[in-house]
């Protein structure tokens, strides 16, 4: 058995970390821990349309139903839209339903499974990262929805598809960072998630969703500040990517987006790992 | 020679006293970075702890319910860390606490092992050589593909130690699981325990069945109010904690006489 290991020094059981550690250690247990975090994915996706007899189309279908409610919407505040509207929403529906569930089950990782964190041991973050991986995948499948639509407007798929990828990645991080670095404070005090809810909901109208970066080009106003909303771009790279051109924003802008996505996951790792055994003990 | 593979010094943990309300998120902010004005009230679970354990020892922690044995489990589990003090161990552990952790109701007897698998730290292979070895040892092959949430708590108990006494872990950790199991599965799991000894492991078990701790440990401590107040045989500990229950079962009678 090559997974024994035999005693020969003693090791402090669950040393603190220091701040600046807390990423690198994140890290570091996600490698150990990779087979328990696949195990626990395959179980969230197992699970999650269980006793449903339609299954994983559910996945594809609510997003559908979804976008049609928004175009439909749309056509009453706003008249007539674009052809290609239809596509734009759903993809930003996909993707923020994405990004605002990787928020709540990251934020409520640690109070969602306060059975299994006081009988057994293994690194917190692991219900954090695995939900988020789950719901990673699901959107990506999600996303299969685009072909029919791709087909339909003959958007023919283009390098620029890469970005489809990237964007989802920052905003799990995104979603992870803010979600880390709450959830040792929802603990401690569960208005944080009552709160967070509600920045959920507000954000969402703050968001490219239901519009994009290109129709708010025409309200010079407020595009500015739309831009530095962060989740403006990680929403538009996979907007831009399955519509197949490149972004319609400034390079700083750009720069911007992705350095807070990253800075945000690193600055949430941090004080996770740094709350995280203090809390342990108040669930 | 035996290696140490357990060792405490001067471990405590304090636990907040956790009131129903709340208080505001500023002052819960405030304390957690330490810039509290108040002092939250404290509960102290263990009082500077100390203690040695090796390898071939296999432990048993008596006491009554709320002196700190569990918490103490889950020290060496790593799921608390000391407050003060250091706590060290050398190896893979395996904590068996509750009526089968760990486990998803939704999922059946069969992915709930490789589940319990994996959140010991075994990868799939592993598991898929011992499975039918843990399917048989817990005597339950005829349910181990219905949902978990059907089995009964000696089920759930029995598929648990199963599963961590075949990953084999160097030392294991048990609260108070045993005594569910029936007659049959409880000689099984001593036996199996007994092994343990024979290979080196270390095998901690807090209960208050006494006979049990009699019958498999050779060590065994009495922990009262986060101390631990005797160390010694199990005889001798199982002893002094009877002599105190028999002391403590008589005093409110007497109190209650002369009022």
């Amino acid at each position: 058995m090559s997974d024994v290991v035999h005693p020969t020094h003693l090791v402090e059981i669950n040393a603190p970390v220091p701040f600046l550690a807390g990423p690198r250690e994140m890290w570091r247990n996600f490698r150990e821990y990779r087979h328990l975090i696949w195990n626990f994915i395959q179980r969230d996706i197992r699970l999650k349309y269980r006793d449903s007899s339609l299954g994983y189309f559910w996945s594809l279908l609510e997003p559908m139903g979804l976008s049609a409610v928004y175009w439909v919407l749309f056509v009453i505040l706003a008249g007539k839209p674009q052809p290609k509207f239809a596509l734009w929403v759903l993809i930003g529906v996909i993707v923020w339903g994405f990004f605002s569930q990787a928020v709540s089950d990251t934020l409520t990782s640690l109070t969602r499974n306060e059975g299994l964190i006081k009988q057994v041991y293994f690194p917190r973050e692991i219900f954090a990262l695995t939900n988020v991986g789950s719901k990673l995948i699901l959107s990506a499948l999600s996303l299969l929805v685009c072909i029919p639509l791709m087909v339909h407007f003959r958007i023919a798929p283009t390098p620029y598809l890469l970005m489809v990828p990237v964007g989802l990645a920052l905003t799990a991080m995104l979603g992870l960072g803010i979600g880390l670095a709450m959830a040792c404070l929802n603990v401690v005090n569960r208005d944080v998630d009552y709160f967070f809810r509600f920045v959920m909901r507000a954000g969402f109208f703050l968001s490219p969703v239901m519009w994009t970066v290109e129709q708010a080009g025409s309200r010079k106003s407020i595009l500015p500040y739309l831009l530095y909303n962060p989740i403006t771009l990680p929403l538009t790279l996979v907007r831009d990517g399955i519509d197949g051109h490149g972004l319609h924003m400034a390079r700083h802008y750009i720069i911007y987006g992705v350095s807070f996505s990253v800075l945000t996951f690193l600055l949430g790792a941090a004080i996770f790992k740094r709350f995280e055994s203090q809390v342990v003990k108040k669930l | 020679m035996s290696h140490t593979t357990i060792h405490l010094e001067g471990v405590s943990i304090d636990f907040p006293r956790t009131k129903v309300t709340v208080g505001t998120i500023e002052r819960s902010l405030l304390r957690m970075i330490g810039v509290g004005s108040r002092r939250e009230p404290m509960f102290t679970a263990l009082h500077e702890v100390s203690l040695e354990v090796k390898e071939g020892d296999v432990l048993g922690l008596v006491g009554r319910n709320g002196a700190g044995k569990s918490t103490l489990l889950r020290v060496i589990a790593g799921v608390y860390r000391p407050d003060r003090g250091v706590a060290r161990r050398s190896g893979r552990v395996c904590l068996l606490a509750g009526l089968g952790v760990g486990f998803i109701g939704n999922l059946s007897g069969r992915e709930n092992i490789y589940l319990y698998g994996a959140i010991l730290g075994h990868r799939r292979q592993l598991l898929d050589k011992l499975r039918d070895s843990i399917i048989e040892f817990s005597g339950i092959e005829e349910f181990i593909d219905q949902p978990l949430r059907t089995y009964s708590s000696g089920m759930k108990a029995r598929l648990g130690f199963s599963v961590a006494a075949a990953v084999r872990p160097e030392i294991l950790l048990i609260d108070e699981v045993l005594a569910v199991g029936d007659a049959d599965f409880r000689e099984r799991s001593t036996a199996r325990i007994k092994e343990m000894m024979n290979e080196a492991g270390t095998v901690l078990i807090a209960s208050h069945s006494l006979g049990l701790i009699q019958e498999i440990c050779n060590r065994a401590i009495l922990v009262e109010k986060g101390h631990i107040v005797v160390s010694g045989t199990p005889d001798e500990v199982c002893t002094t904690y009877m002599g105190q229950e028999k002391k403590l079962k008589s005093v409110p009678a007497a109190g209650a006489g002369s009022r």
